[in-house]
């Protein structure tokens, strides 16, 4: 038998004992497996898996770095360790083992991606995007990356086709993702097109309906067109979920304030400015906007 | 042959005036093509090289003019932004270091805004040219899609009114509230909020913005009661919150507000025009319609701006009225259109010549620098570009948005004006970007 045969039996085995539920016995086929074939690093990755999804976090963390140790040129075991490190907080850590991994296996979008994602803290923004143009020419179907080169763009304030190209994209790729819509709100509210921003708000929380950043860009899309039948529960559901409590309450005092309920907007404001006194500023030029009572002086 | 840019970013106010420049440069041989700046942003990698007429100064666009010069463009600029206004503190929002370090010239309207930059950026003082600005050719012209026409028509209908403008963009912005306004000054880099004195300068203009409220309200409200048998037009700025006006307007029979974008078919058939240093009040009198300007309170902003030298000026809306009601009572109207007097003080602020068009001089500069620009690509490659980059939405379709067909009704307008015997085709790109091409 080859080894590729075998390869083939073993996971063939494995999907039929995991079908049957049988950890053990699953985790003891792989076990015998690498005793035999301990290059084979797809085995390793197995037995990561199965000790991490049965919390064995521990354990699983010392199974990859003995599969290393076998495996050092293992670009999908450099992966699986900084997808580990990365759950764990260590990103330092994460970061390194990505690198590694890009460097064993360049063409691997997903490290390229998660590289680039800035929850690892990639502080050089062009470094950031240069992965991410290599994440998509290696795979151009992923929305994920598209909607990551979209928000690189916004960050750094690029032209609009930058932006739309990749957020169109993403929606096509993903249309079931509610990050799509999210991402297309911030861009359209960017672009001054509110009542646009508002529809792709309205179209993320139908996908994820308690997301606080949704109601409260819905809030503010509603308020700059004037509509504070939808901004006002809008920015209250905001506040409920939980989203950043000075930016909502901000909000909140803008529409309150324009719909002439000025002691609860200032009550709103007051609770802000003790908050954090630095929205003085914005406190003030809330209140310099005209009243129905300025026409009438 | 070389290709001239004509940018805009709104048109009730920039397009004709293009036009006009359009008019001198395809006479010189330039092709025109007269675009919405996002479409020239968006398309740039594509543009073949050439000169570029930059519509303002400040950091968006000097951020646009790097983009355009690293790919081969000639640069210039007029700053429109600045047409009514020659208040330095003001001005220095406008010019930003970057624009004036971009430009291969800078055109100016008159001699304070030369005194101006060259103080502020010596560098700059070879590259400035004083020109005028070419909306004072539109408004001596009277040109407009079909404003002569139009004024008579609304005479017609209207009979005599008093037309007031406002000009309170920033306490009742058209998004709601002045944090809007605001923040949009950050973001195009005009407002420094950690600036002390940026903060005092913005604060000074809305206190400012307040005063003028006050008393166009007073004027409003004692014209209506004093003359309920004359109608005023309410034309607020373009910028503000119209709703607002229409619902504190509402008690006011004989007053009705009008949001119609050709302001100067409303100058031109006004009786007389009302308003608080906006720069409608320069158009109007540049017209010949009598113009009333007031300046309440103790304002250093009431000096900044033209639209004050050129109008009679009272300081509060009860002593306009009573201008305004003796002017229309009497048969030797009091209010005196433009004098020879004001339209000398006028010069240093504005350039004005009595035969010479600013088109005209701008036109000879840009032939000029048009000889610089060698090897550009052949303007054939302008019709390949898809007319889905530069889609116009939102605001900025409200904006710069104008039909082929007003366009081309606009441009005879101003060839007839001018007796040009230029035949030209055009050719839309996108929305609003008109490709002009001389016809052999």
């Amino acid at each position: 038998m080859t080894t590729h045969s075998r390869r083939e039996q073993t996971r063939t085995d494995l999907r039929d004992l995991l079908t049957r539920g049988e950890v053990g016995a699953s985790e003891s086929l792989i076990q015998e497996t690498l005793v035999k074939d301990p290059f084979w690093s797809d085995a390793w990755i197995e037995l990561v898996k199965l000790q991490a999804g049965t919390g064995r976090g521990t354990e699983a963390m010392a199974t990859l770095r003995s599969g290393l140790r076998q495996n050092h040129e293992s670009g999908h075991l450099w992966f699986f360790l900084g997808v580990l490190e990365s759950n764990n907080n260590r990103h330092a850590d994460g970061l390194l083992a990505f690198e590694k991994a890009l460097v064993t296996d360049p063409g691997s979008a997903f490290t390229l991606l998660r590289l680039a994602v800035p929850s690892l803290d990639v502080k050089d923004s062009k470094n950031r995007e240069n992965l991410l143009s290599w994440a998509c020419v290696v795979d151009p179907l992923s929305a994920q990356v598209r909607l990551e080169i979209a928000k690189c763009a916004l960050a750094r304030r690029a032209r609009a086709a930058a932006v739309e190209i990749n957020v169109k994209g993403a929606l096509v790729l993903a249309p079931g993702k509610a990050e799509s819509y999210y991402i297309n709100g911030v861009f359209q509210h960017r672009e001054m097109n509110n009542l646009a921003a508002m529809a792709e708000f309205k179209k993320t929380l139908i996908l994820a309906p308690n997301n606080p950043a949704a109601f409260y860009q819905l809030a503010r899309s509603a308020f700059l067109t004037g509509n504070n039948k939808h901004a006002l529960p809008a920015a209250e559901t905001a506040i409920e979920l939980g989203y950043a409590e000075t930016d909502v309450r901000f909000l909140l005092a803008r529409i309150l304030r324009s719909s002439s309920r000025f002691d609860d907007s200032r009550h709103q404001l007051d609770r802000i400015e003790k908050l954090d006194p630095e929205y003085a500023v914005r406190r003030r030029m809330v209140e310099w906007t005209v009243t129905a009572e300025d026409f009438h002086r | 042959m070389t290709v001239l840019y004509l940018l805009i970013e709104e048109s009730f106010r920039e397009m004709t005036s293009r036009q006009f420049i359009a008019a001198d440069c395809l006479s010189k041989n330039l092709q025109v093509v007269i675009a919405q700046q996002w479409w020239f942003a968006e398309n740039l990698a594509e543009l073949p090289r050439g000169l570029v007429l930059f519509k303002g100064n400040n950091h968006t666009q000097a951020s646009m003019m790097r983009a355009a010069k690293d790919y081969g463009h000639l640069i210039t600029s007029i700053e429109e932004e600045a047409f009514g206004v020659t208040y330095d503190i003001e001005l220095a929002t406008m010019f930003s270091p970057e624009a004036m370090e971009t430009a291969d010239t800078v055109f100016v309207q008159g001699k304070k805004h030369r005194d101006f930059l060259v103080e502020r950026f010596p560098n700059v003082r070879d590259r400035i040219v004083v020109t005028g600005n070419p909306r004072s050719d539109v408004i001596a012209s009277g040109a407009g899609p079909d404003s002569t026409e139009k004024a008579a028509k609304l005479r017609g209908e209207l009979g005599d009114f008093v037309l007031v403008n406002t000009n309170c963009g920033a306490i009742n912005p058209f998004d709601i509230d002045t944090y809007s306004h605001f923040s949009r000054c950050v973001n195009v880099g005009v407002l420094d909020p950690d600036d002390p004195n940026d903060l005092e300068r913005f604060e000074s203009l809305l206190a400012f913005e307040h005063s003028n409220l006050r008393e166009i309200n007073r004027f409003l409200r004692g014209f209506a009661e004093g003359h309920p048998d004359t109608l005023v037009i309410v034309r607020p700025h373009p910028s503000e919150r119209i709703e607002r006006w229409i619902d504190a307007c509402e008690g006011l029979v004989s007053v009705r507000v009008e949001s119609d974008k050709d302001h100067i078919a409303w100058m031109l058939a006004a009786r007389v025009m009302v308003h608080t240093g906006c720069t409608t009040g320069l158009e109007g009198a540049l017209l010949g319609t009598p113009v009333v300007g007031i300046c309440p309170d103790d304002h250093v902003w009431h000096d900044g701006f033209i639209s004050n030298v050129v109008s009679h000026v009272f300081k509060t809306g009860e002593k306009a009225c009573r201008a305004v009601a003796d002017h229309l009572a009497s048969d030797l109207p009091n209010l005196s259109n433009l004098s020879v007097e004001a339209f000398n003080r006028l010069q240093s602020s504005l350039y004005v010549h009595r035969t010479q068009r600013a088109s005209w001089r701008m036109a000879a500069v840009l032939e000029e620098l048009a000889t610089r620009i060698v090897g550009s690509a052949p303007l054939g490659t302008l019709s390949d570009l898809g007319r889905s980059r530069g889609r116009l939405e939102g605001r900025r379709h409200e904006k710069s948005f104008v039909t082929i067909r007003d366009f081309v009704a606009s441009w005879e307008s101003v060839k007839s004006h001018l007796e040009s015997p230029l035949k030209v085709s055009v050719e839309e790109l996108a929305p609003s970007v008109f490709w002009m091409k001389i016809q052999e």
